[in-house]
């Protein structure tokens, strides 16, 4: 299972972290797996200012994104679009099972 | 763009299966009862290979190095109770 967890302060993201293995299918066809890497690997690229304003980590079973400080507009819709897409894998009865997101505020 | 997708599977459990050492089993030793009761045995007859004494020698019958038994004259087969719970074999000539 891929764990998701998302540290708030106040309402700014401080550090979105993913770890673990969807398991949802064999090395090699595993859908949510790669739905999951698609969806860092872009969000990544999205963001504006990443050089300056975030640490970002992508490794195998493991992919972190920390801002340095305050964030844009645009890259706070970014990591919002990046956590809705991951909530919808968490909900939807193809992937149910398969991630978990904790969000501590 | 920074970040390119060089592995579509950053996520999934480890990557393929390692070899077994196992796998690997010695062919049967076809142990057990090579004579059945009442039947006619010449000397030297094997009647039971077994791996340590499941089956006591008993009457013209003698044990070998592998635990092997075997008849020392021609005749009947029995096999019989020795004490509570262990069991013997023998050999009974006929009369002639």
């Amino acid at each position: 299972m891929i764990k998701v967890e998302i540290d708030y302060q106040g309402k700014s993201i401080q550090s979105l972290k993913v770890k673990g293995h969807a398991n949802s299918g064999p090395f090699g066809k595993d859908m949510v797996c790669a739905a999951t890497t698609i969806m860092l690997t872009g969000a990544a690229n999205a963001l504006e200012d990443d050089a300056e304003n975030f640490d970002v980590e992508l490794e195998e079973g493991y992919a972190s994104f920390t801002p340095k400080g305050p964030i844009s507009e645009h890259d706070k819709v970014v990591l919002e679009t990046l956590i809705l897409q991951l909530k919808t894998l968490e909900v939807s009865p193809a992937t149910k099972g398969t991630l978990t997101i904790k969000e501590r505020k | 763009m920074k970040f390119l997708i060089k592995d579509l599977q950053l996520f999934a459990s480890k990557k393929g299966v390692g070899s077994t050492k196992n796998g690997r089993d010695s062919a049967g030793r076809r142990l057990g009862a090579k004579a059945g009761d009442g039947e006619f045995v010449s000397a030297g007859s094997i009647l039971y290979r077994q791996r340590g004494t499941k089956i006591y020698p008993g009457t013209n019958v003698q044990k070998g190095g592998d635990d092997t038994l075997f008849a020392t004259v021609s005749g009947i087969v029995k096999f019989e109770r020795l004490g509570k719970d262990r069991k013997k074999v023998s050999v009974y000539p006929t009369a002639e």
